[in-house]
């Protein structure tokens, strides 16, 4: 059984084989691409068609309904090969068709064409691919990486597009792979055109092709359209995972077995690898194995990444059904394999145990503690601010090969004893408790007392000859009620969450003297508190405003209000620093609206303190029921910085209204977070006080 | 170069005169054309023929009408114009020249062969 096609040719019509059909057509197809599309071209084509049905005709024969292949093949023996044809066609009138560039037959320049039949958007990679003999994947790459430099390809690609004609006729696309334009390799390229039609279309129908052709033009063309947003879109993907995955798997690998690679910066001489890191932990067999699978569990995701990446790029195939498989077997197994080492290297760390001891400090009297330090780098500075209550080992400059080094917490606590005492907490974790004891034992911690001055090694020592036990140290300075300390500027760093009253944080609680209160600890000679009362203006709302006589932004009242940044000004002629006050509303005890200023100061000692207090500047005007502060108080020059503060209470009888303008909102941090409030609600409102304190008018 | 390519040559050369000089004596189809000059062995295959007669007849060399068959579709029927006739003459002449020259020296060759 043998498919026919119906073919009229020169107005007669034949059932001719589907083989012979083929052969037909790519032999017409291949002397109209040599004939070319003229006038003259398509005449000479027509007069050969109208002899092939001529030569046709006798092949039908009521016993022959169709024709075959056999009747084709010797047609064209008869007609002679489009070669032949062309040999024998005279150059004689080639004056009269020296514009058909094609019947020359004798160009083997390359010119540059769109390769719209293998293009991934506009064929203009695959184009020059075929231009300069490459794999058009080059091309497409370097538009790629060109895209993530600042997009300059994408505008190169599109005036390629433009400029470039795409290579329709068969003569062009040899041209564009620089072939030689004669009849016996166009029609190889319309031989395979034709074969690939074939193989995409099973059905050549001919007529209903020619009816919707536009449609299908736009079709077409919205196809490449989206084809090749999609291509774009598969491209940048593709790019994006596999960078993404090469730079994955650099920082894995730098993480897990080089020094320094995580961390930038100066921190970066106290980190080792992750290898390092294990080996002081736990034997280097385990620690090498737990990181082999660590760099398992990690990689192969980054693998399939980059897979993924070229896959989407390149469209390969592979058999990768087995691949994924086999990996992901591989992958639980290390993942898995990992679980059950940790856990079991986490046994040796199980329990926690501790030494305490308290060593009273005898010889110190009622007179002044005083705490130092040795000199620290400023690496262990940094290491001491950022990793302080860490139970981490560090590297220090004066540390032995054969020793750990780790960091004393220290704290001040109250005591009820007599005198000072310091008490010195060692931890270390081991399998069991009485392991953990024996761990804690060998830590050193290094301190010596000098009459009043006690200098501390902020750093404990271990022998290292055991593996790095989570160990872990604090030192309590335990002092009586009314007991003195300084800390001197070497302490600065060791200092942390050191409660104290007046709710300074700990580096600026060095340099300066504090003494233990039965509240706890508080900055010596610190408050003067001045209240006066306010002139009564009758059952009115007191209305709260902020006079703002040195033009201080309001932004940097913010940071002012920190205590932590003084600005200056001018006065008179006179240079002050200032700092933002605090606002606070509380409760009078008496009948009258009363205004206190709490001062705080600083200072070397508290008549040094106390003189700063005095400098301390401040104003505020009443005018009936307004009562205008200044946003700032402020100290002389030669006070320099001492934590001077300012406080100020307002103080309200029961029952009393007050406004707080918007203004305030800088300067009312405190007693919002005191009152658990925010900020936003206190000001713009009217409030009222009562026994719980203020209340808000609605 | 065999011999058969140069006779190939050869006849292409003159193929167009003989052409002309067929269709001078009378009107004809392409098919008639081409079994005469295949009895004298002018063309080998056919498809060579139709080349020919368009660009001849584009040249005005050569006119053509339609008439009908009995057998088929309406056939082309070429005749010869004025000019392709003035071309002709043209070509006797200079066919008789060619002639004379390759007599000639054929003859000198055959006489003065060279040892």
């Amino acid at each position: 059984m043998k498919k026919t096609v119906i073919i009229n040719i020169n107005g007669i019509v034949f059932h001719i084989d589907e083989d012979a059909y083929e052969k037909l057509q790519a032999y017409l197809d291949s002397l109209s691409h040599y004939f070319g599309t003229t006038t003259e071209g398509r005449e000479i084509v027509t007069d050969i068609e109208a002899r092939i049905a001529e030569l046709l005709q006798p092949k039908i024969t009521d016993n022959k309904q169709s024709v075959t292949v056999e009747d084709i093949n010797e047609i064209l023996a008869i007609l002679g090969s489009p070669e032949d044809i062309a040999a024998s066609d005279s150059s004689a009138y080639e004056t009269e068709t020296a514009g058909e560039a094609t019947y020359t037959g004798k160009r083997t320049s390359r010119r540059l064409y769109r390769d719209v039949e293998n293009s991934t958007i506009g064929g203009v990679c695959s184009g020059l691919g075929a231009y300069f003999d490459i794999d058009p994947m080059v091309f497409r790459i370097l538009f790629i990486a060109l895209l993530f430099a600042g997009g300059a390809s994408l505008v190169i690609y599109i005036i390629l597009w433009i400029v470039i004609p795409a290579a329709r006729t068969s003569a062009q696309k040899l041209e564009m792979r620089g072939k030689d334009i004669n009849v016996s390799n166009i029609e190889k390229s319309v031989r395979e055109e034709f074969n690939n039609i074939k193989t995409n279309m099973s059905k050549p129908d001919s007529v209903a092709n020619r009816l919707s052709g536009f449609v299908q033009e736009l079709i077409a063309f919205l196809g490449v359209f989206i084809r090749g947003v999609f291509n774009v879109l598969r491209y940048i993907f593709g790019a994006f995972f596999i960078l993404l995955g090469i730079m994955l798997s650099v920082a894995i690998i730098g993480a897990l077995y080089f020094k320094n690679f995580a961390i930038q910066g100066d921190m970066n001489e106290y980190f080792s690898s992750a290898q390092d890191f294990l080996y002081n932990i736990i034997s280097p067999l385990n620690a090498d194995t737990l990181l082999f699978l660590a760099f398992i569990i990690l990689a192969l995701p980054i693998v399939g990444l980059i897979y993924l990446g070229l896959k989407l790029i390149i469209q390969f195939e592979a058999r990768q059904k087995w691949i994924v498989i086999t990996l992901s077997v591989i992958w639980i197994f290390a993942i898995f394999s990992f679980a059950v080492l940790a856990l079991k290297e986490v046994e040796n760390f199980r329990s926690n145990n501790q030494i305490q001891e308290i060593i009273p400090l005898n010889t110190v009297p009622k007179g002044i503690l005083y705490i130092s330090s040795p000199r620290t780098n400023e690496k262990e500075d940094e290491f001491l601010e950022f990793f302080n209550h860490s139970r981490l080992f560090v590297p220090v400059k004066d540390n032995k090969p054969n020793e750990f080094a780790g960091i004393v917490h220290i704290d001040v606590e109250k005591t009820t004893s007599a005198t000072p005492e310091l008490e010195i907490i060692r931890e270390a974790r081991g399998e069991d408790r009485a392991e953990a004891l024996e761990f804690a034992k060998a830590i050193k911690v290094n301190y010596t007392q000098n009459d009043s001055l006690i200098t501390l090694d902020p750093f404990f020592r271990v022998s290292n000859d055991k593996r790095w036990k989570f160990y872990y140290t604090k030192v309590i300075i335990r002092l009586p009620v009314g007991t003195k300390i300084y800390f001197d500027e070497n302490t600065r760093h060791l200092l942390r969450d050191i409660e104290n009253v007046n709710e300074y944080w700990h580096q600026q609680m060095v340099n300066k003297t504090w003494i233990m209160t039965d509240n706890g600890l508080e900055l010596l000679g610190s408050n003067t508190s001045e209240v006066r009362p306010i002139n009564d203006f009758g059952n009115k709302t007191l209305n709260l405003q902020l006079r703002d006589r040195f033009g201080i932004d309001r932004d940097k009242l913010y940071d002012h209000n920190d205590h932590d940044n003084y600005g200056n000004l001018m006065l008179n002629g006179k240079k002050y620093y200032y700092g933002a006050i605090d606002l606070d509303v509380r409760k009078s005890e008496s009948e009258q609206i009363l205004v206190e200023l709490v001062k705080t100061s600083a200072g070397r000692n508290s008549a040094q303190a106390d003189n700063f207090l005095r400098e301390i500047e401040y104003n505020y005007e009443q005018n009936d029921s307004v009562l205008w502060l200044d946003p700032v108080f402020r100290f002389p020059e030669n006070s320099k910085w001492n934590d001077q503060r300012l406080k100020v209470i307002v103080r309200l009888p029961i029952n009393q209204k007050v406004y707080i303008n918007r203004d305030f909102e800088p300067l009312i941090e405190r007693m919002a977070s005191a009152n658990n409030k925010w900020t936003g609600e206190y000001i713009n409102n009217t409030w009222t006080m009562k026994s719980e304190g203020l209340v808000k008018m609605e | 170069m065999n011999s058969d390519n140069a006779k190939a040559q050869m006849r292409k050369g003159v193929l167009e005169y003989c052409i002309l000089l067929i269709l001078n004596q009378d009107d004809a189809y392409a098919t008639d054309l081409i079994k005469q000059l295949k009895v004298s062995q002018m063309i080998v295959v056919e498809g060579t023929l139709y080349p020919l007669l368009t660009r001849q007849k584009n040249a005005g060399l050569l006119s053509y009408r339609w008439e009908e068959s009995t057998q088929g579709p309406p056939r082309k029927y070429y005749s010869i114009t004025e000019t392709g006739k003035q071309f002709l003459s043209e070509l006797n002449e200079a066919w008789n020249e060619l002639i004379e020259s390759v007599t000639s020296i054929r003859t000198s060759y055959q006489n003065n062969p060279k040892p």
